[in-house]
């Protein structure tokens, strides 16, 4: 586990950054006109060495862990900035444990900056099936895979065999998925036949391990996010309960208000503490247990929180002009994507009770 | 003294292993069952015993200064203490809690050095306290304390009524706290004093709870003398005292509680699975692994404050306990309903308690019940919730 001053450091550093170049006026006009995501700020995290963190030092990275995108995310998070970075912290490690010559020269690229890569959902419902001559076909959601040159893919093989596929984004179709959220990038792949080359392809229980650690990653992550957003929209609630009067007095002084104000940051509270426990597990037997309940728990608890700034900013809270509605979407795909609340307490019970 | 795991203080896994070596050699195997078919002053005498076991050793007063005999635990090993309590699901000494925390905490604060001489060397001895704040009309509402100890050449004389005063029925003193400024009004005027449970006109009569226990009771006050040394500091301050009594223990409380429940639910876990119980239908297995995430991370919540408030003391750290009181209290209602619908209709027996109990055992019913305790004692939610809402979120009153 990396040191807790390290990270603080980390995550002053990204607030500071985050502040300055995404605000919320900005994630507005990004979403007004369609981008895809903010470049601009992807070049400047990339000079920073944010896609880089949990790379090997030896691989020119910075040799840390999950712990560092966390931090990292929850600041993301909190700005709702448009940015690659869960999909990009999930390809890195999930490369760097991939030794195969197609994914070592993508993790190249992607570390220089060169690079992106779309990671698929791999708890989603897709179809991805390869057939007895390499050739891939099949549809599924993936993350971030507009303008990245590959994608990171689950598919069966034509046993029936769950295997990982690294593919040129360019070999597929993508149609926007449309979902609420559009402080994400998300697509459904559509591939049709694409001849796939062997070092591209990922088999047995080194696909499995490489596939559960994408799994714990992305529900470590989304738990990041979802800790960062419910703390901004809580504290943007909270702001507004102190300063909008009616009946003369701050709402903030109803109890009825002040009372679920409390039970949020209490819960909030509990997510940090769990965050924090699942993290420091991240390389024993129990990490992605205790993955999967940080990810429950947490995106519960922001969808909650954000439903509630919607709720405790009345009228204004629901239009499109406030950013309460960008936090309650956010929050609703968190829940939703890289396995739902159902298939994270799946994996919890399959982990600690007997079948 | 008999200097037993403390001797192996110094490296945490080394203290941590003498702990639990203790423990599995001293706490019985199966004290629980014996408890259970035991009557009520059986129970209270294996209460006494165990508590007589950590004294011995220097356990039960080892988060005290060494200067008055404490073995001074810094917060890592009594956290590490608490853990390998809850591990062990050794018993707990409820009775003595006011005793080892509340009234040391109030000495070290203001007490004499008679007084501390006199009470904190007699709480190691077996001397059990109880704490007379609350009062019919003074429940979430403390300030509103009606009691009188008036001052009558060199003695008080205390006229009034104390409620849920927690094993009144045993306590030896009484941490009370009166009004000894007949004209003054909410924090002011109070007074502290150490009374003797024995003294006459001094009346404890038992409240019978909706779980079956007796653990609360009314103590009356009719014309009951307290000689002028038991005032503890200055008449007039018993305010300001009682806030460091009320605040001495909050956090490792919560803390023993929030793990012996965390383990409870890991004993469940490896329980052995009975064909067609709970362990067999998806939708309580996944409102268990729901639980499972609530316990950690109030469990890592708790560990966090504890390590943070000792590295920096902070103020924002000061509050931490009050939103833990509310996690912990929807969690243990949360828990308990659980295993009472996943008992079906059996869920529905209930069984006296088990005075040493520290966690939910087998008697669902029992502690589904006794839930309602967390979110009512020390603090109703909605008071702590007040409390967060103005001084953590800084909402206007």
């Amino acid at each position: 586990m990396t040191d807790p001053e390290i990270l603080a450091a980390l995550g002053d550093s990204a607030a500071k950054v985050l502040a300055d170049a995404s605000p919320v006026a900005r994630v507005r006009s990004l979403i007004d006109d369609g981008a895809d995501f903010d470049a601009p700020l992807w070049q400047q995290a990339n000079e920073l060495g944010w896609t880089i963190l949990a790379l090997p030092e030896e691989q020119g990275g910075l040799g840390g862990g999950i712990a560092e995108y966390a931090e990292l995310q929850k600041h993301i998070g909190r700005s709702l900035a448009l940015l690659p970075s869960i999909s990009t912290a999930i390809a890195v490690r999930a490369l760097s444990e991939w030794s195969a010559d197609l994914p070592a020269k993508v993790l190249g690229q992607l570390a220089e900056g060169q690079a992106r890569v779309g990671v698929a959902d791999l708890d989603a419902r897709h179809s991805f099936v390869i057939d007895q001559d390499g050739r891939l076909s099949g549809s599924g959601p993936v993350l971030d895979a507009r303008g990245a040159a590959y994608c990171l893919l689950g598919a069966s093989d034509h046993d029936g065999e769950p295997i990982l596929l690294l593919i040129e984004t360019a070999g597929g179709v993508l149609e926007d998925f449309g979902q609420a959220d559009r402080t994400r990038c998300l697509d459904t792949l559509s591939v049709a036949g694409l001849a796939i080359e062997q070092s591209a392809i990922l088999k047995g229980s080194a696909a499995s391990k490489v596939a559960d650690r994408m799994k714990a990653d992305a529900a470590l992550l989304v738990a990041a996010d979802s800790i960062g957003g419910a703390s901004a929209i809580l504290d943007e609630t909270v702001a507004y309960l102190k300063t909008r009067t009616q009946f003369g007095r701050p709402i903030g002084s109803f109890q009825a208000l002040k009372h679920r104000a409390a039970d949020c940051r209490a819960d909030l509270e509990v997510c940090h503490g769990l965050l924090r426990r699942a993290l420091a597990r991240d390389g024993d037997a129990s990490a992605h247990s205790f993955a999967a309940m940080a990810k429950d728990l947490a995106t519960d608890v922001y969808l909650h929180i954000a439903g509630e700034g919607v709720q405790m900013h009345g009228g204004i809270g629901f239009t499109w002009e406030h950013p309460a509605h960008l936090f309650l979407k956010r929050a609703s795909l968190n829940r939703a994507i890289f396995g739902d609340g159902a298939t994270q307490q799946d994996r919890v019970a399959a982990a600690v009770l007997a079948a | 003294m008999d200097q037993g795991p403390l001797a192996a203080r110094g490296n945490p896994e080394g203290f941590r292993k003498a702990l639990a070596a203790w423990l599995a050699e001293t706490v019985p195997d199966n004290w629980r069952s014996e408890q259970a078919a035991a009557d009520e002053a059986e129970q209270v005498s294996f209460h006494h015993w165990w508590f007589g076991k950590l004294a011995a050793t220097g356990l039960a007063s080892a988060h005290w200064p060494a200067s008055w005999g404490g073995a001074e635990l810094d917060i890592g090993e009594q956290i590490i203490f608490y853990e390998e309590l809850a591990r062990a699901d050794a018993p707990n000494t409820a009775a003595a809690v006011v005793s080892l925390n509340q009234v040391p905490a109030t000495f070290f604060a203001a007490g004499s050095p008679e007084q501390k001489q006199r009470y904190v060397a007699g709480v190691l001895a077996g001397d059990i306290w109880c704490q007379g704040f609350s009062e019919p009309g003074a429940g979430s509402d403390l300030a509103a304390i009606r009691t009188t100890a008036v001052r009558e050449g060199d003695h008080y004389r205390v006229n009034g009524q104390k409620i849920w005063t927690s094993y009144g029925h045993f306590a030896k003193y009484c941490l009370l706290l009166a009004r000894t400024d007949p004209g003054s009004e909410r924090h002011q005027g109070l007074s502290l004093f150490a009374l003797e449970m024995d003294s006459p006109g001094l009346t404890v009569r038992n409240i019978r709870q909706s779980n079956g226990n007796h653990e609360f009771n009314e103590v009356y006050f009719d014309d009951v003398m307290i000689p002028a040394e038991g005032l503890i500091g200055t008449e007039g301050d018993g305010w300001k005292i009682a806030q460091a009594t009320l605040s001495s223990e909050r956090g490792l409380i919560i803390f023993e509680l929030s793990e012996r429940l965390r383990r409870f639910l890991d004993r469940q876990a490896n329980a052995e699975h009975k064909a067609g119980d709970w362990r067999s239908d998806v939708q309580m297995r996944r409102e268990f692994a729901r639980l499972l995430a609530e316990s950690e991370g109030l469990s890592a919540l708790i560990r966090m404050m504890l390590e943070e408030n000792a590295d920096h003391g902070d103020v924002a750290g000061q509050f931490a306990p009050m939103f833990i009181k509310l996690f912990f209290a929807k969690h243990l209602r949360t828990v308990t309903d659980f295993f009472v619908r996943a008992n079906g209709l059996e869920g529905q027996r209930m069984r006296p308690d088990i005075f040493t109990n520290g966690a939910p055992g087998a008697n669902w019913m029992y502690d589904y019940i006794t839930s309602w305790s967390w979110s009512i004692a020390g603090g109703t939610d909605e008071i702590i919730r007040t409390i967060v809402g103005e001084r953590v979120l800084g909402l206007p009153r």
